[in-house]
């Protein structure tokens, strides 16, 4: 597993011809070994077996000459012995050990043969690195042996006696046996190798073509991948990759279908969005168009109301001033105090109005100037409580220590405060409305908090709309433009701030208001 | 009386109806001796070829013994007891052992019935018998035939072969050979003897027999030695032992089998009989086997009629 672990990335004949490489190799070297280790044994068997025979016939040659004592009998087996390759070195002992005559690279010490001899059979009686003695003794017998068995002996009286007339030695070189294994080992390599090549060869292309159906159904998979086309690979090879790739055909049908699907879904939605959008634009564009006319027309209309109505105001107070000097146009003066104070409002009303015109139409300029925070709290304080005292409030004011300058448009800031006071006073009676100033990193927070009567949760995301007071009857009791709120958003939206509120009815309302100060400003 | 009256006056009626009956009925009881004979053989039970020796011995015992012949076959060694209590219930009144382990019961039948030995080299002793040795007046006789220029003939013998020896001395000398004999006390003597006489010897006029002899005729040392040097200076070696014509020695005479069974019955009639025994009687026999690759080597050759009389002829075919 951990070889095949670490080729994962190879493709799947990769993988198996690498497995089989190494199978191969395995094998090879398996046999190689196996092959070399029998030979070695079997002809090391064969040439110990050899050597004994080879001792046993010079025993055999050597009757004569130990008979004789003579060394040129002796001479005559050894020569025929030393002939043999593997044979260095022969020697013939009487039975009291006393050597006869030595041919060849052999060599002993006196006390070996003592440690050596007596021996019944041929034995190897030394066993060295690079030869081996083999000793074999040599008996005169008497029986014919080319007749030994028991139907000969029935017709003979003599009994089988051996007596033994001495020892022959041989030294076999193990060179020849060396030289075999150097051969064996070579030659079993070089056959090993040949035969691995022509199997790795073999199986690369037996391989290839097998897994040929399984690569190309994988290229098909990848292509398809790739370019997201619904290709159809080819049914062909091994029954398992034929069905993949039936599986793999089907698949790219069914998405080939599901997607043309989708592609007619999508055509007609795109469609129907287009023509959505078409409208929508022109839904837009109309609005824009009626808005900014709506605009145009407040801001013109208001500006051309503004106008008579600041006269109507100025000459009613002129007339007001006069007829005050008079005591019996007390009753005269106080209409017109009247309708002094309702020229007040419905010029409140319409600058309100021009201001949202402004607004709405974008054409409302921030003008920011250098102001400090205590002032602006001490002048909006200054306004306010009046208006706190006139429903029995109590009015409170948190602010910072220190002082802090803030580059704003002032005019706006105070707008907003005094709007949002002044509907904490007109809404609340005998009760408390606070003004908290604070700072938080880069943000300058005001909050104001009355409790009066709080306004419903549901009403709670319509009160910065404009015209827009919690119902009917508020308006009738409290009055109002209904503008205020609409007013303070647009200008803290305009200054990269906003205004939020939270409200319970009858405990109260929280309006908080904040902008972004650069962090610059200082205390 | 009338009917003695009719004997007596009618010769004729006489000899057919009294006197012939009479006779037959005497000689009946005469040879009833001669057909209760029973003679037992001693011999081991081997498998083909060593098996058909025994039976043509057999069958010559047969042709020449009257009576009845029992067979002991000896598979496995068999107590002597019971082959006496065996043969006393068949009736045995005589008995012929063969091979080696026919001979083993010599001993046991000693003094108690009389025996004979054969189908073994037996050499004279206190027994009687006849020896596969081939009689050297035949070889000899067979010599001058298959090598005519032949004057001397080599022998190298110890006391094992001494008792033949004076025997073949008489029949070399009936048949104007030279026999030039050599007793030596052990093989390394013998092997001396045999290189000196090769050495020395003329191979025209010259030749070696080979005695059945186990020092003179080692089969591992001498035999090789004077194959080897007779095969290089042409000299002529024949042997009493069968098998070594077959090794490349000119020849040598194969047991009659046949012939030796009848004398070995012969034999044992006349101890029955209550002669002495004769003691070892040589083989007779002039079976002659030639190896005819040697002969040609030596230039002897032989026409097609000597050559249809050797009894076997080496190599033979199919070697």
């Amino acid at each position: 597993m951990i070889f095949f672990g670490r080729h994962r990335h190879k493709s799947i004949w990769q993988q198996l011809l690498l497995f089989l490489i190494v199978s191969i190799c395995l094998l090879s070297i398996t046999s190689s070994v196996t092959a070399v280790w029998v030979s070695y044994n079997q002809s090391r068997q064969v040439l110990q077996q050899n050597s004994l025979r080879i001792a046993d016939n010079l025993a055999h040659l050597s009757v004569l000459s130990l008979i004789t004592a003579s060394k040129e009998n002796a001479h005559d087996a050894l020569s025929q012995v030393l002939g043999f390759n593997d044979v260095t070195g022969v020697a013939i002992f009487s039975d009291s050990l006393d050597l006869l005559l030595k041919q060849g690279d052999v060599d002993w010490k006196n006390s070996d043969l003592d440690l050596w001899f007596p021996i019944n059979a041929a034995t190897t009686v030394k066993n060295t690195g690079s030869a081996w003695f083999i000793a074999a003794p040599v008996y005169l017998e008497n029986t014919d042996p080319l007749s030994n068995d028991s139907g000969a002996q029935e017709f003979s009286l003599e009994n089988n006696t051996k007596s033994l007339l001495g020892y022959v030695m041989i030294k076999v070189s193990k060179e020849s046996l060396v030289k075999l294994i150097n051969n064996l080992i070579i030659y079993n390599l070089l056959v090993t190798l040949i035969i691995s090549i022509l199997l790795i060869w073999l199986l690369n292309r037996g391989l290839r073509h097998l897994t040929s159906p399984l690569s190309q159904l994988s290229e098909t998979m990848n292509e398809a991948q790739t370019s997201g086309d619904h290709l159809v690979a080819e049914i062909e090879g091994p029954r398992e990759v034929q069905q993949m790739a039936r599986s793999f055909n089907a698949m790219m049908n069914s998405l080939e279908q599901q997607e043309n699907k989708l592609i007619e879904l999508n055509t007609g939605l795109e469609s129907e969005v287009e023509v959505r959008t078409h409208e929508l634009v022109a839904a837009r564009d109309t609005a824009l168009v009626a808005m900014r006319t709506q605009s145009e027309f407040l801001a013109n209309i208001s500006h051309e109301l503004r106008t008579p109505l600041q006269a109507v105001t100025s000459y009613i107070e002129l007339v007001t001033e006069e007829l005050e000097i008079h005591p019996e146009f007390d009753a005269q003066v106080e209409d017109l105090n009247s309708a002094l104070h309702s020229s007040q409002r419905l010029l409140n009303l319409i600058n309100a109005i021009l201001d949202l015109a402004k607004c709405e139409a974008g054409k409302m300029d921030l003008s920011a100037q250098q102001c400090s925070l205590t002032d602006l709290i001490k002048e909006t304080e200054n306004t306010i409580r009046p208006l706190a005292a006139k429903n029995k409030n109590r009015f409170t004011i948190d602010h910072p220590s220190g002082d802090l300058y803030l580059n704003v448009d002032k005019e706006k800031i105070q707008q907003i405060l005094l709007n949002l006071l002044s509907n904490a006073c007109k809404f609340t009676e005998q009760g408390e409305i606070s003004l908290k100033c604070y700072l938080e990193q880069n943000k300058i927070y005001w909050e104001v908090a009355d409790t009066g009567i709080g306004i419903p949760k549901e009403q709670l995301a319509q009160v910065f709309n404009k015209f827009k007071q919690v119902d009917g009857s508020v308006k009738r009791k409290y009055g109002g433009t209904g503008l205020g709120l609409a007013i303070a958003k647009h200008y803290a939206e305009m200054m990269g701030g906003s205004v939020t509120v939270s409200s319970k009815p009858n405990k109260g309302s929280v309006f908080t208001f904040w902008i972004t100060i650069p962090n610059e400003e200082k205390y | 009386m009338a009917r003695i009256k009719r004997i007596f006056y009618r010769p004729k009626q006489l000899i057919c109806r009294w006197l012939l009956p009479c006779i037959a009925l005497c000689l009946t009881f005469l040879s009833y001796p001669l057909a209760a004979a029973t003679l037992a053989v001693i011999y081991p039970d081997l498998p083909p070829p060593y098996q058909q020796v025994f039976e043509q011995i057999i069958e010559g015992i047969e042709t020449q013994h009257v009576g009845k012949v029992i067979k002991y076959s000896i598979d496995k060694p068999l107590a002597p007891d019971a082959l006496l209590n065996k043969m006393d219930t068949d009736g045995v009144d005589r008995v012929i052992t063969l091979g080696r382990r026919g001979y083993a019961y010599n001993n046991t039948l000693r003094g108690k019935y009389p025996f004979v030995t054969g189908a073994l080299p037996i050499r004279p002793n206190d027994i009687s018998g006849v020896s596969l040795i081939a009689d050297p007046a035949n070889l000899f006789d067979q010599l001058k035939i298959l090598s005519p220029n032949t004057r001397q003939v080599h022998v190298v013998y110890t006391d094992q072969s001494e008792w033949l020896i004076e025997k073949a001395q008489r029949a070399a000398a009936k048949k104007k050979l030279k026999l030039i004999t050599a007793k030596v006390a052990d093989l390394g003597e013998a092997v001396e003897r045999y290189q000196t006489i090769l050495q020395e010897a003329d191979s025209l006029t010259d030749a070696i027999w080979l005695p059945l002899d186990t020092t003179t005729a080692n089969e591992n040392v001498i035999l090789p030695l004077l194959l080897r040097e007779s095969w290089d200076r042409n000299f002529v070696v024949f042997s009493s032992k069968p098998g070594h014509v077959r090794r490349g020695f000119l020849f040598t005479l194969f047991p009659d089998n046949m012939q030796d069974g009848s004398r070995l019955a012969r034999m044992v009639a006349n101890m029955k009989k209550g002669e002495k025994g004769p003691g070892v009687e040589l083989s007779l026999t002039r079976q002659v086997g030639v190896n005819l690759r040697t002969a040609s080597h030596l230039g002897l050759e032989y026409n097609a009629t000597m050559k249809n009389s050797f009894y076997q002829t080496f190599p033979q075919s199919g070697f």
